[in-house]
């Protein structure tokens, strides 16, 4: 599931430099010659920036998103001069290495100028879909989680409106061995927790607690908007999109399974797919 | 002299024909049959039951009030934490979809829950999917009367925690310019269909069949 979502994300990041480059001819050349003079010292110097925001994020994206976009984008599948180089390794303060260079370069070129507001252009670009990828992939690290036969996937919450005292989340329970019984979920942010089901008869919604929720053996119980979903009474803080709080389920047998919920959209109906995501990233 | 007039009188009266065929072709193009709505349209029209309430604002409302604009009602309350915001948010997306004609068009969301929904909590809550979105509140008394009217029912259910669900109607409805109620959405239609038939409600033009 990460790995595929690190994939995405190198795919999504190639997507976008692809696109990047494609808005100005004279913005490839500069990204060739920079290539052949042996160089990726702009994606380290980029990267070093984002692994100075936040080290352990780039840490994570960096083999796969950069690296790996930086192997396809020429065409032929170049081989990559200085992947360690990727990591960061380098003593020097990285950024001012990666400057000089990039003006050496440039200076032998003899189109200094140009070569920089075009450099910025790319860099802004770069770093956006960087921050893109970064802000999809981290949360995705989080997602799952797996306890003997137990996984819950996806568990995931809606932004609530100001004013709004409730909130919801949701999850998926996949079973692949014996019967078991959610007794209850737990969650900080809310100063009660309540599982109800939903169910709508002739476009009247009705709202049931539901005291515990059967698991049964190699089956699965979706938690989703329409049906079964955990209440969020009174919050203790509104939920904001992008935001992750933790919820703890507790199981008849297999005991107590502590997950993030990530907050979606306002109007979310559904934790995002990869397609989905992938899609909006490349808007 | 004759057999020109003649001839002139039967080309202008082709050209009459044409032009009334036309007509009436345009007249027939142009006006909406319930069958072109993509909601479910009511099979007779008639006024839509007036209610008295108060919007956020404090002010005393009453469908009246909105008439010369398509009004879109749904009902709801704050503790609603699943269709309602869905709704609520589809709606919001209808309104910035319809573009310009959304100025002929007014969402009113009237409280099934006035005891805790309080005005200013209504208005930060309504007002955070579309600012021109109206919550309208009121009594037990009153809400229960529009509720009625517009054959919403709602069923207070307890659970533990001192805490109260409602059961809920989840209907939205659609009333033209005129205070005429024309159209029925639920929370399975799409914001596609939304926009198609405020469209043509808004678009100013007559309904025959």
């Amino acid at each position: 599931m990460m790995v595929t979502r690190m994939i995405v994300a190198a795919r999504v990041m190639r997507g976008t430099r692809r696109i990047g480059i494609a808005q100005d001819d004279g913005e490839l050349a500069v990204d060739r010659r920079q290539h052949e003079a042996g160089g990726n010292e702009r994606a380290q110097a980029e990267h070093r920036q984002h692994e100075r925001r936040s080290p352990m994020a780039c840490a994570a994206v960096s083999q796969a998103a950069l690296c790996s976009s930086h192997h396809n984008n020429h065409g032929a599948p170049t081989p990559l001069p200085d992947q360690v180089g990727c990591l960061g390794t380098n003593g020097m303060n990285p950024l001012n290495v990666a400057r000089s260079q990039v003006a050496f370069y440039s200076g032998a070129l003899g189109v200094l100028k140009v070569l920089e507001g075009e450099l910025a252009v790319y860099t802004r670009i770069h770093r956006l879909t960087f921050l893109l990828a970064l802000a999809w992939a981290i949360p995705a690290l989080a997602a799952d989680q797996r306890m003997g036969s137990l996984t819950i996937t996806q568990p995931w919450s809606r932004a609530t409106a100001p004013g709004a005292a409730v909130g919801v989340a949701y999850f998926e329970i996949v079973n692949s061995g014996g019967q078991d019984t959610l007794l209850r979920v737990e969650a900080p942010i809310a100063q009660h927790v309540e599982m109800h089901s939903m169910t709508s008869i002739g476009g009247l919604m009705q709202m049931r607690q539901v005291l515990s929720v059967d698991v049964p053996a190699k089956g699965r119980v979706r938690f989703e908007p329409g049906g079964l979903h955990v209440m969020l009474i009174d919050l203790t803080q509104p939920l904001k999109e992008g935001q992750r709080f933790p919820l703890t389920l507790v199981f008849q047998h297999a005991g107590s399974m502590r997950v993030e919920a990530i907050v979606q959209g306002l109007g979310a109906t559904a934790a995002p797919s990869q397609g989905e995501a992938a899609h909006e990233h490349h808007q | 002299m004759s057999i020109i007039n003649s001839r002139r009188s039967r080309v202008l009266g082709l050209v009459l024909l044409v032009a009334v065929i036309v007509a009436a072709g345009w007249i027939v193009i142009r006006t909406i049959h319930p069958s072109d709505f993509r909601l479910s349209a009511l099979p007779q029209r008639s006024s839509s039951p007036d209610f008295r309430l108060t919007d956020f604002n404090g002010r005393p409302r009453s469908l009246a009030d909105y008439r010369g604009r398509v009004v879109v009602i749904f009902f709801a309350f704050i503790h609603c934490p699943d269709a309602c915001p869905t709704e609520l948010f589809k709606l919001a997306q209808v309104m910035k979809r319809l573009g310009p004609a959304s100025d002929r068009v007014q969402v009113l969301v009237i409280t099934l829950d006035p005891e805790r929904d309080t005005p200013d909590l209504l208005k930060s809550y309504v007002t955070a999917f579309d600012p021109r979105f109206v919550g309208l509140t009121g009594t037990a008394e009153q809400i229960d009367s529009a509720a009625k009217n517009y054959h919403v029912v709602y069923v207070t259910a307890p659970t533990s925690n001192d805490y109260y669900a409602i059961d809920h109607s989840t209907s939205t409805y659609v009333i033209d310019a005129q205070g005429q109620r024309r159209l029925i959405g639920s929370m399975t239609t799409s914001v596609d269909d939304f926009v198609h038939d405020l469209k043509l409600l808004t678009g100013g033009l007559k309904q025959g069949g």
